[in-house]
């Protein structure tokens, strides 16, 4: 999985970071990789521990597994983020699968990636995701182009009709990350600062998280989300 | 676990029946032709009806469907996920309308000449028909394999109905009627009491009998889960241990056991197969078998693959297009975006390698010409390349669907 936000990334402080999975093996694995570029302050196996480790010290990132016993990292999500929203999550998951990408998204994770990135690159996305930007793979940049594809269609179903279409621009730099751009490359493409393309993939989290657009609902509905 | 050799028992098969089975199980089982069977069972009907018993009786002792012998429980647990094609037709072999319109008539014609022939006492023949008729329905409903709950009810009232009618003719008949009403109201009562005491029982009974298929059904998942780790992943764990040395052999079975186990844990059961998303997904499963190199797809949209149409001559393209970056740039991933619009389908390949200069190289010894622009070209699309050394390559195919 590549990692558009991967080249930004000098830290002015370590992250602190709590690792949420159910497999031993991976936890391990991902606080060696971790070590020395972010403070690792705790980690839980289910939903109840992580809520519980959360909430005794907040950490600057959650690295929050999909499936997880207790209702998945969407529980997790439900029970700490508008309390916590300081806190931030990223998503991990073996799955690529539409479902648990929107469906943790929507919930209120800053970004989405697979448990295939390498250390670097994952080093590289919690730092962006504890600066307050979000991190898109090129999948998760497909699934919502696919999601907002087309026209929005006569009947936005949103309060604001805003959310529920892409930009002209927004779209434009969601294709170049799906074509494996990172934002830097992406920015040079386009002629524009890191900093713009921060945020037009910011602005695209905010419309995927709260936008109820007709087709976004259908979308999901047929890839037995909601 | 083999079970000791039963003794061949008859069998009424769903496939070649008319009514229940019957006569082609009889056939089957005794080893002569189904239509002597028929004509045999028609013939005894004339004595009395006995042939129409004779096939009651069995219809009622005769179990229905065919016997499956033991397999493996891999290919049974292929066999349930529909990855293997089974000789057994699953749907009840539905009778042609023409045939029984003939059943229908052969009977009335047979009631009509039992009717005359034979000296019944108040005209009970044709009560008789209707009653069979009615309990038929309901017989044959009740080992209907698949059917919506409301063509089960209805069958089953008009069944019933048709087996109260067939009551009431008789006893109309015959002068009874009244006497029905008494004897109804004491059935009803009876049926009441018996419900009473038997309800509770009855209840846990069909509740256990709905746990016991549930569990029959996780269970049957369990061995199903089981034969697709022992089939897949343990062969690979060998492989590896095998390969240790090996570091990029090691990656790549990783990489295609991690593709294959994806797939089968996260994926759509039955992804059809001429789409562009499978086919790009094939695309890059080839190519990563062959090189080692990871490669990414992503695809918004879809499209179906003609056989020599344009969408086809882009997916060959697009295979040129990977196989090259894995040959050529030494990247360490390959990103590959689909996007097909209503009327127009654009992918782009790209790398991370080692890049080219375009001038100086010229596309040709790349062998991207032939392959590549010009099998797009042919079909009216166009085909790009951009590459600078040191940062990649990024090949971009646009075609016009020629879909209606």
């Amino acid at each position: 999985m590549s990692m558009p936000g991967a080249e930004a990334a000098t830290a002015p402080v370590r992250a602190s970071v709590v690792v949420v999975d159910d497999h031993a093996v991976f936890r391990s694995g991902v606080k060696a990789e971790l070590a020395g570029a972010v403070d690792v302050i705790g980690e839980a196996a289910d939903v109840a521990s992580a809520v519980e480790v959360i909430q005794r010290r907040p950490p600057d990132v959650v690295l929050l597994d999909v499936h997880l016993p207790g209702g998945g990292g969407v529980e997790v999500l439900r029970q700490v983020h508008s309390a916590q929203p300081e806190v931030k999550f990223l998503a991990l998951s073996v799955s690529d699968a539409a479902e648990d990408v929107v469906g943790v998204i929507r919930a209120g994770a800053r970004g989405y990636v697979t448990k295939t990135v390498t250390g670097a690159e994952l080093v590289e996305a919690i730092t962006r995701v504890a600066s307050g930007d979000a991190v898109f793979s090129p999948r998760l940049a497909g699934f919502v182009l696919d999601a907002f594809a087309g026209d929005p269609g006569a009947m936005p179903t949103s309060g604001d009709p805003d959310l529920d279409r892409l930009s002209p621009r927004e779209r434009e730099v969601l294709r170049l990350i799906a074509r494996g751009y990172t934002y830097r490359e992406v920015a040079r493409e386009l002629v524009l600062s890191v900093k713009t393309i921060e945020t037009h993939v910011s602005n695209v989290l905010r419309k995927l998280q709260l936008s109820n657009r007709n087709e976004l609902t259908r979308w999901a509905a047929a890839r037995r989300l909601v | 676990m083999s079970e000791p050799l039963a003794p061949p028992r008859m069998r009424r098969p769903y496939q070649g029946r008319v009514l229940a089975g019957v006569a082609a199980g009889l056939s089957e089982h005794l080893q002569v032709s189904v239509s002597t069977v028929r004509v045999a069972f028609a013939l005894l009907s004339l004595l009395g009806g006995l042939g129409v018993f004779l096939y009651a009786g069995l219809w009622i002792t005769t179990p229905a469907g065919v016997p499956d012998p033991p397999r493996p429980p891999g290919l049974e647990a292929a066999s349930r996920q529909n990855r293997r094609s089974t000789a057994e037709a699953s749907a009840l072999g539905r009778p042609q309308p023409g045939l029984l319109v003939a059943l229908a008539l052969i009977g009335i014609g047979m009631v009509m000449l039992v009717d005359r022939l034979v000296d019944t006492p108040g005209g009970a023949v044709w009560p008789l028909a209707v009653v069979t008729v009615g309990a038929g329905i309901v017989w044959r409903q009740a080992e209907s394999r698949e059917a919506s709950r409301a063509a089960i009810i209805a069958r089953v009232v008009a069944g019933v109905a048709l087996v109260a009618l067939g009551l009431v003719l008789f006893l109309a008949g015959r002068g009874e009627l009244s006497e029905l009403l008494d004897a109804l109201v004491a059935v009803l009562v009876i049926l009441a009491g018996a419900a009473i005491v038997a309800g509770p029982w009855l209840v846990r009974l069909v509740r256990d009998l709905q746990l016991e298929r549930a569990e029959r059904v996780r269970s049957q998942e369990r061995a199903d889960m089981a034969a697709h780790l022992h089939d897949s992943v343990l062969q690979t764990l060998a492989v590896i241990q095998r390969q240790a040395d090996d570091p990029e052999a090691v990656a790549r079975m990783a990489r295609s056991q991690e593709r294959d186990l994806r797939r089968w844990l996260y994926d759509e059961p039955d992804p059809a197969p001429n789409q562009v998303r499978a086919a790009l997904a094939a695309v890059a499963a080839d190519v990563e078998d062959a090189f080692g190199t990871p490669v990414e797809v992503v695809v918004v949209g879809d499209a179906e693959l003609t056989p020599g149409g344009t969408v086809e001559a882009v997916v060959a393209a697009v295979r040129e297009a990977v196989t090259n970056a894995a040959k050529h740039s030494a990247a360490n991933r390959i990103d590959v975006y689909a996007e097909i619009a209503d009327a127009t389908m654009d992918v782009f390949v790209r790398d991370r390698g080692v890049g080219f200069d375009l001038a100086a190289v010229g596309v040709d010894r790349m062998g991207v010409r032939g392959s590549i622009v010009e099998r797009v070209e042919r079909h009216g699309g166009t085909a790009s390349v951009t590459s600078t050394p040191g940062t990649g390559t990024e090949v971009h195919l646009s075609a016009r669907l020629d879909r209606p």
